[in-house]
């Protein structure tokens, strides 16, 4: 990217971090519920949409995935005498993933891939519609209606559980892509003259070891969601009591 | 048999309300505007449909009708 399209992008963003606040400082409560209300639903719908453009070119085409790899070190090409540039230098990382666009991917490969895709859209469904509903009965002049602290308890669960195996899903899938992109079982070539070459010796890279980063951002924020979801259920409690009250 | 829940109690609550503004010949809507309670919720009040009323409710509506809460409310066997 060059220094204008940066500017651009800067100036854009700082646009959307002031503007936004902005703007819904000025619409007001009703307004900006009204917006959620149906901006919930159309980001369920988008999810849907996210979840099939997703699932596709995993179930009949080519899928384009970022698997581990092992880690491989980058040094300098041999006889080779950098006349100008890099400004940095490098004294020490590894290239460790790879992006690629993987055709004939094994069926568990695919299987956790696509289940990690609809496991995300579920959650990213499920809280759409949890906000939309709060919206909804916010807007009523009922935001404590019996049912929607349930709502808010099943999207704190699904974010805090399906937010969690998600990430599960795809890690251990986009693992099993890498071993299915890069393991070889029998191989021969022309012009090596060494028996101890190995494949990594000509450049093919090996498969990641596989390894679990558990996000914490999930749980927290499911967390958040039970605490919102016990003071709703409060506020039911508080709103059956003043029922019929004069 | 088990004693009747606060629930069940609060049926048993008669309010006069009606027979106290026939009495003085006075409409609900007066009575609004006296104790600067809505309409509504007075008719709530009137038919026996409240579940609750406030302290200042009730003297509110004590002292539009200068009457005791006891003649606002009878508790029916």
């Amino acid at each position: 990217m060059n220094g204008i399209g940066l500017l651009v992008l800067l100036a854009l963003a700082a646009l959307v971090l002031i503007g936004v606040p902005l703007v819904i400082s000025r619409l007001g409560g009703p307004s900006v519920l009204r917006i959620v209300r149906v901006g919930g639903l159309a980001y369920a719908a988008l999810s849907v949409l996210v979840a099939v453009v997703a699932v596709v070119p995993l179930i009949g085409g080519a899928a384009t995935v970022s698997v581990p790899l092992q880690a491989g070190g980058i040094a300098r090409p041999r006889n080779v005498t950098f006349d100008q540039g890099p400004l940095a230098r490098i004294t020490g990382g590894s290239i460790d993933r790879a992006t690629l666009t993987l055709t004939d991917l094994g069926i568990p490969t695919r299987l956790l891939l696509i289940a990690a895709a609809l496991v995300l859209a579920a959650v990213s469904i499920v809280i759409a519609i949890a906000l939309s509903r709060i919206a909804a009965s916010t807007l009523k002049g009922a935001p404590f209606t019996p049912g929607i602290a349930r709502v808010i308890t099943i999207a704190a669960v699904a974010i805090a559980v399906g937010g969690t195996v998600a990430a599960v899903l795809q890690q251990w899938g986009e693992w099993s892509a890498a071993q299915d992109a890069f393991t070889v079982t029998a191989w021969s070539a022309t012009r090596i003259t060494d028996p101890g070459t190995t494949l990594a010796d000509l450049g093919w890279p090996s498969a990641g070891a596989f390894t679990l980063q558990i996000p914490f951002l999930p749980l927290l924020l499911g967390l958040g969601l039970g605490a919102v979801a016990a003071v709703f259920r409060a506020g039911e409690r508080l709103q059956h009591d003043t029922a019929g009250l004069v | 048999m088990a004693p009747a829940g606060p629930a069940e109690d609060a049926g048993r609550i008669h309010c006069r309300l009606d027979e106290l503004l026939a009495a003085r010949g006075m409409t609900l809507t007066r009575l609004s505007h006296l104790v600067g309670i809505s309409i509504v919720n007075l008719s709530v009040l009137k038919n026996d449909r409240a579940r609750a009323i406030r302290f200042s409710t009730l003297t509110a509506i004590c002292d539009a009708l200068d009457c005791e809460v006891g003649d606002l409310l009878a508790v029916a066997p």
